[in-house]
């Protein structure tokens, strides 16, 4: 992966001093806190209902093992013991205390680690497929690319002060695992019919208020214009986009009003005039970082890896679980991808503690070539296990609660942190998500695939929009109550959820989904996934499900 | 069950639920970020049975003393110090609000209870 350099070490350096200096200032009163914070939010620490929560980048979701000891490291030392994986496939810390920042800002910058730019209206973490560099439906691996733009906009001095904050995403596979559709910009590596591979940029994606579906802006960008094209998008939201209303400051806004016909003319305008120069990105550009993310050198499979395994997933109907539902296909032979499930039936989605952290970074270290990832849906991956180690790193994670065989089921439920966290949230989230995963995981096998997705609030950071089943927590007169959507989804065919009717209250949130589930499982044809039968039976039989049962 | 999240003590037959609510001072803890509430000695307690609470017109110039509390900028200072609502259960202090229960007694999620 990349590695700093001494200009980036340096310039971290600095950074935390800086830092340290004006948490000194603010805690002997130099400072105030309006003047603070916007700069305690520019280091990623919000003020939460317990405590300071601390929200540190991990770029495109992937971490060494060092790093992940590292993140274990202030778990332990600073927080209280455990860390929550966020739908941006970063990590936030709940119980954070402002006068440590400095020391926790300090120790993670030894191992690359910083919270810049994970808050205000700047370019955030760009995210990415969790199966970069190893999918074997991958063209290209897009991480290059991701390190290129998290280079690009890091404090860049124009993009500094959006109308609002941005996000991209990045995916370079035919199945979309990076929620592209639905970030302010999405980028496709393709392959177009010459055969050469560039980017399908799509503009104006997002959840939240009014969430959007993005639209294409270019359907093939050669790959040496993607900084001066992103550079010239960004001067057309710069300038443009609101900030009069914050409900409205979002790209997707923009896009909308203008049109995607007139906001593509206005950045192809934007782009032809721009002085392209060092934006431009040469052949040796791209392989100078390219040459971080080389592949290793795979060990060829033994002559009984498949037997074996087949052996021991015979043996062990649980192994044999997990390898169906969390394994996936790798790139190099012999090899496979394994995501570890941060959804243990009836806990909190996404966490972990300490201990599991460290676990994961054994695990990484003695079967995935140091290497984790973070997915967006809040799970963690080991990318480069050697399919006969499989049935070992299964046991040693199962022995750690990190064994359940639940990836993409409907007790991998995504759920932000919610009302018993977040300052935003109107309702909690989390004692749903618990409830639902304990009641839905004796039947993850019978429904099949399937995403429940649970927000606090509207700002959606649980991803309700793009649930097959989405929950959104509003508060009714003091009263928590959940409105449901239905249809959603994240992927390459991505889809807003339809509101199926009133909200109900937290007692009925189970009932209801239980309802919503029996009649796809009643109505689908025999493999069919919830959002096929969806399509072909529409919105009234779920409507009438839930209404008949209230 | 921490007491925060019990059903709240029923009014008295003789008061109206209006009149059973009280105003306190809250605020968050500038070094450490915790809930903290305003007590009658004038210092600042992360427990909420320790509040002040008064009734009606005397809630303005409760929060003007707390307020006034945070005129030096120490570590221990306390973030923009509001008013909520809370009703005497039983002897014990609790927020109307399920937020400010939750920031009284903390996170109701299956980690938080242990």
């Amino acid at each position: 992966m990349y590695r700093y350099d001494e200009f980036d070490r340096r310039f971290l350096e600095r950074r935390v001093a800086q830092y340290r200096d004006q948490v000194r200032r603010r805690l002997d009163g130099r400072l105030s806190e309006d003047e603070f914070r916007p700069l305690r939010l520019q280091n990623g620490l919000y003020l939460q209902l317990h405590a300071y929560m601390l929200r540190i980048a991990i770029p495109y979701g992937t971490l060494s093992s060092a790093k992940l000891r590292m993140l274990a490291h202030v778990a332990r030392r600073y927080d209280r013991g455990y860390g929550h994986f966020t739908t941006r496939q970063n990590i936030q810390f709940n119980w954070i205390k402002l006068e440590q920042t400095p020391d926790i800002l300090a120790e993670l910058a030894t191992v690359e680690l910083h919270s810049i730019q994970t808050s205000g209206n700047d370019i955030r973490n760009t995210t990415a497929d969790p199966f970069a560099g190893v999918a074997a439906d991958e063209i290209e691996d897009p991480r290059p690319y991701c390190e290129l733009i998290r280079q690009w906009s890091t404090l860049h001095p124009e993009f500094s002060f959006l109308p609002r904050k941005f996000k991209i995403a990045v995916s370079a596979a035919a199945t979309d695992r990076a929620a592209v559709r639905v970030h302010d910009i999405g980028l496709y590596l393709r392959r177009n019919a010459a055969g050469e591979v560039g980017f399908e940029v799509l503009i104006g994606g997002g959840l939240g208020r009014t969430p959007m579906i993005a639209k294409t802006l270019r359907q093939f960008l050669p790959k040496q214009h993607l900084l001066s094209y992103l550079e010239a998008a960004l001067r057309v939201y710069n300038e443009f986009g609101r900030r009069d209303n914050l409900f409205k400051s979002r790209i997707k806004i923009l896009v909308q009003s203008l049109g995607i016909e007139k906001m593509r003319e206005a950045v192809e305008a934007e782009w032809a005039a721009m002085d392209k120069g060092a934006l431009e990105l040469s052949p040796e550009a791209i392989a100078d970082v390219a040459r971080h993310f080389a592949p290793p050198l795979y060990a060829p499979p033994g002559d009984d890896d498949e037997e074996s395994l087949d052996r021991a997933s015979r043996a062990n109907p649980a192994f044999a679980r997990w390898l169906e539902r969390n394994v996936a296909a790798h790139k190099a032979p012999g090899h496979a991808i394994a995501t570890i499930s941060l959804k243990p039936p009836g806990r909190s989605p996404g966490d972990a503690s300490a201990e599991q952290m460290e676990l994961v970074a054994d695990l990484a270290d003695a079967y995935s070539l140091g290497e984790i990832r973070v997915s967006y849906e809040q799970n963690l991956v080991l990318p480069n296990i050697r399919r006969a180690a499989l049935p070992e790193v299964w046991q040693r994670l199962d022995a750690a609660g990190l064994g359940t065989a639940n990836i993409g089921l409907a007790s991998d439920i995504i759920a932000c942190p919610g009302l018993d966290f977040c300052s935003l949230a109107n309702a909690r989230s989390i004692p749903i998500a618990e409830r639902l995963s304990a009641h839905l995981a004796a039947r993850d096998r019978e429904i099949g695939d399937f995403h429940i997705k649970i927000s606090g609030c509207i700002n959606a950071c649980g991803h309700h929009h793009v649930g097959h089943i989405g929950i959104l927590g509003v508060d009714k007169n003091g009263e928590e109550f959940y409105q449901i959507t239905i249809g959603g989804s994240a992927d390459e065919n991505a889809a807003l959820g339809a509101i199926v009717g009133p909200a109900v209250s937290s007692e009925q949130v189970t009932n209801a989904v239980d309802n919503l589930i029996g009649v796809y499982l009643r109505l689908r044809s025999d493999g069919e996934r919830f959002p096929d039968t969806y399509r072909r039976v529409g919105l009234a039989p779920f409507k009438e499900a839930l209404y008949a049962a209230h | 069950m921490p007491h925060g999240f019990a059903p709240a003590a029923t009014p008295a037959a003789s008061e109206s639920v209006a009149d059973a609510i009280r105003q306190a001072a809250t605020g968050n803890r500038l070094r450490d970020g915790i809930p903290v509430y305003f007590t009658a000695e004038g210092a600042w307690s992360p427990a909420i049975d320790d509040a002040a609470h008064v009734a009606g017109a005397a809630a303005d110039a409760l929060l003007r003393e707390a307020q006034s509390r945070n005129a030096a900028a120490t570590p221990d200072a306390v973030i923009a110090p509001y008013l909520i609502e809370v009703v005497d259960a039983g002897g014990r202090l609790r927020p109307v609000t399920l937020r400010e229960r939750i920031r009284a007694f903390g996170p109701t999620t299956r980690r938080a209870a242990g």
